[in-house]
């Protein structure tokens, strides 16, 4: 099994990160490291670059530029290091559906160079952490798709990576198959193991039930990476405010920064922090005559998190277009 | 870690019927050639011609190294177009190996098969000489059974790059099967058209066949086991590059 890496060296380094595909940019100059225990949730709409991120970061795809390396070991220079700390669930798993789920793990392990005395362990290892042993002589092309993912994160986890890559990795699973998978990969990246994990989504609640930090890709560009704590305290406030009411007005308010209806109802995004933002506001509004109804913290906010960071993407992108096009006409 | 690979490709050509029906069918078509080979050499009069070994080299092996070539392509079509249609190439891609030792693996794998057929192709004739206690010339059956293996690890390497080509096996099978026969032809044209012109030589350079025809003589010619090993470690190498590529086009 591979040495625990120094603690001072990311689990995962990645800098300056770009592909280009005839003059499209799939992804551009994307930077973050990560580290033992934490796992990074990448999120974007279809065609935001999740893929494209996680099949560099794998090897599967060269980069146009830019550096990867895992556990200290650069990607270009030292693939083979790099890649004994990896284990890579693609979108859709490499599985032999000729192969049994036990000889398909076997032949995994040895790929991934588990020594020889080892294999039996590391495979029924990897059977228990993915309740595959119920079907582990049958053969993978009989198995439903939900085993069949099962025993592709079963393939990616049986040399113990120190670090996991999952695409998509709740494709395919019923919702408590994909409560368990949430669970394996928290017992994975708990906070002393020393191993971390990648996953992609474009499911709010897939990554904010399980990642501890996320990264919003959007056409290739990151627009944030943060804890994922940082997103639940976007700040916003919910409030159900009867009858007519003008944003103005509310804005108005000492209390209140800013403050917008949309389908869900009031936004309003309090001038001081915390609960005491919160009570000012509610006082404020009351003081003013505006009927208040309903004020809590905003539910789902990676979700509006998520979209006010697209939508500001797409304003800005449409700027530069415009500019871009007044430039060339004048 | 080649081996790990070929392991997996020589146990892989026994998981699936196809595989059992060709190596099945092509050693009915052994058996075929041999009975033809031995009903010749009975019928023709005695004390006339080369003996029993040299009969079965020129009648038996010789016919069979031509099925070789048209059967390798139907084995080596899948070896890595069927992993790129199915995804399970990832699992390769992102692996602790070289794409020098994939392809290596892979052929290796499918060497081993082909090592497997030849002997059966030599059970006949040592089942004959059991059962009927006649004498063969055992030095010149293996000479011609390294050839076949040698002629066979070409059609492989040349199978498997084909093979990186492609996601479509039967796409592989088809470039790699036209691409051995041409140059079998070009042994044909070299000895009907050129005679001993310098062009007739070149083209008799770059066959395969006709560097086989030594080993058919019992013979072991080193110019001719070079030829072979660079024809092959040429394909290998091209193979080798090919799926390095593959992660510039992100397949």
């Amino acid at each position: 099994m591979p040495s625990q890496p120094e603690p001072q060296i990311p689990l995962l380094r990645v800098r300056q990160l770009h592909k280009r595909y005839a003059g499209h940019s799939a992804l551009r100059e994307l930077d973050f490291d990560l580290r033992g225990g934490e796992v990074l949730g990448l999120l974007g709409a279809n065609g935001a670059g999740k893929t494209t991120a996680l099949q560099m970061i794998c090897g599967a795809l060269a980069p146009s530029g830019g550096e990867i390396a895992i556990c200290g070991h650069d990607l270009r220079d030292a693939p083979l290091a790099a890649k004994r700390q990896l284990g890579y669930l693609p979108d859709q798993p490499p599985l032999y559906p000729e192969l049994s789920v036990d000889e398909y793990l076997r032949h995994c392990a040895r790929l991934h160079r588990v020594a020889r005395g080892d294999i039996a362990s590391a495979v029924d290892a990897a059977l228990a952490d993915c309740d595959l042993g119920a079907v582990r002589r049958r053969l993978i092309g009989n198995l439903s798709k939900g085993y069949r993912q099962r025993v592709g994160l079963a393939g990616a986890l049986v040399h113990r990576p120190r670090l996991l890559v999952l695409d998509e990795p709740t494709t395919g699973l019923d919702p408590l198959q994909i409560g368990e998978l949430r669970a394996l990969i928290a017992e994975i990246c708990s906070g002393d193991s020393g191993r971390a994990a990648v996953l992609s989504s474009h499911l709010m609640q897939e990554v904010a039930a399980t990642c501890t930090r996320v990264l919003v890709l959007h056409r290739g560009h990151k627009l944030c990476d943060a804890p994922l704590a940082d997103f639940a305290a976007s700040g916003w406030l919910r409030a159900r405010l009867p009858g007519a009411v003008d944003a103005a007005r509310l804005k108005a308010l000492p209390a209140i920064r800013d403050a917008h209806r949309d389908a869900g109802g009031w936004r309003l995004l309090p001038a001081a922090a915390g609960d005491a933002g919160a009570v000012a506001v509610a006082r404020e509004i009351v003081a003013a005559g505006i009927p208040l109804a309903a004020l809590g913290a905003e539910e789902n906010t990676l979700e509006a998190r998520f979209t006010e960071l697209v939508r500001g993407a797409e304003a800005q992108l449409a700027a530069a277009e415009t500019a871009t096009g007044d430039g060339a006409a004048a | 870690m080649i081996l790990v690979v070929a392991r997996h490709e020589l146990l892989g050509h026994w998981r699936s019927p196809a595989g059992w029906v060709a190596a099945g069918g092509l050693a009915l078509l052994y058996a075929w050639l041999f009975l033809l080979a031995v009903e010749g050499y009975l019928q023709r009069p005695q004390n006339e011609g080369d003996g029993l070994t040299a009969h079965l080299l020129a009648e038996y092996l010789a016919p069979a190294s031509g099925l070789l070539l048209l059967v390798v392509p139907l084995f080596s079509m899948r070896l890595v177009a069927g992993e790129l249609a199915s995804g399970s190439f990832r699992l390769l891609q992102s692996a602790p190996l070289s794409m020098a030792a994939v392809a290596g693996g892979k052929l290796l794998g499918l060497l081993a098969l082909q090592a497997l057929l030849v002997l059966v192709a030599l059970a006949l004739p040592a089942l004959l000489a059991l059962i009927s206690d006649t004498p063969l010339d055992w030095g010149a059956l293996a000479a011609a059974g390294l050839g076949l293996l040698l002629f066979g690890a070409a059609c492989a390497a040349c199978g498997l790059y084909f093979s990186c080509l492609t996601r479509q096996p039967a796409v592989a099978a088809l470039g790699s099967l036209g691409t051995l026969l041409l140059l079998w032809l070009l042994d044909g044209a070299a000895s009907a058209g050129a005679g001993g012109s310098g062009g007739g030589e070149l083209l008799r350079l770059l066959s395969p066949p006709a560097h086989l025809r030594s080993f058919l003589r019992g013979l072991l010619d080193s110019a001719d086991i070079a030829y072979f090993l660079l024809f092959t470690g040429f394909f290998w190498a091209l193979a080798a590059r090919r799926l390095d590529n593959l992660r510039l086009l992100g397949e």
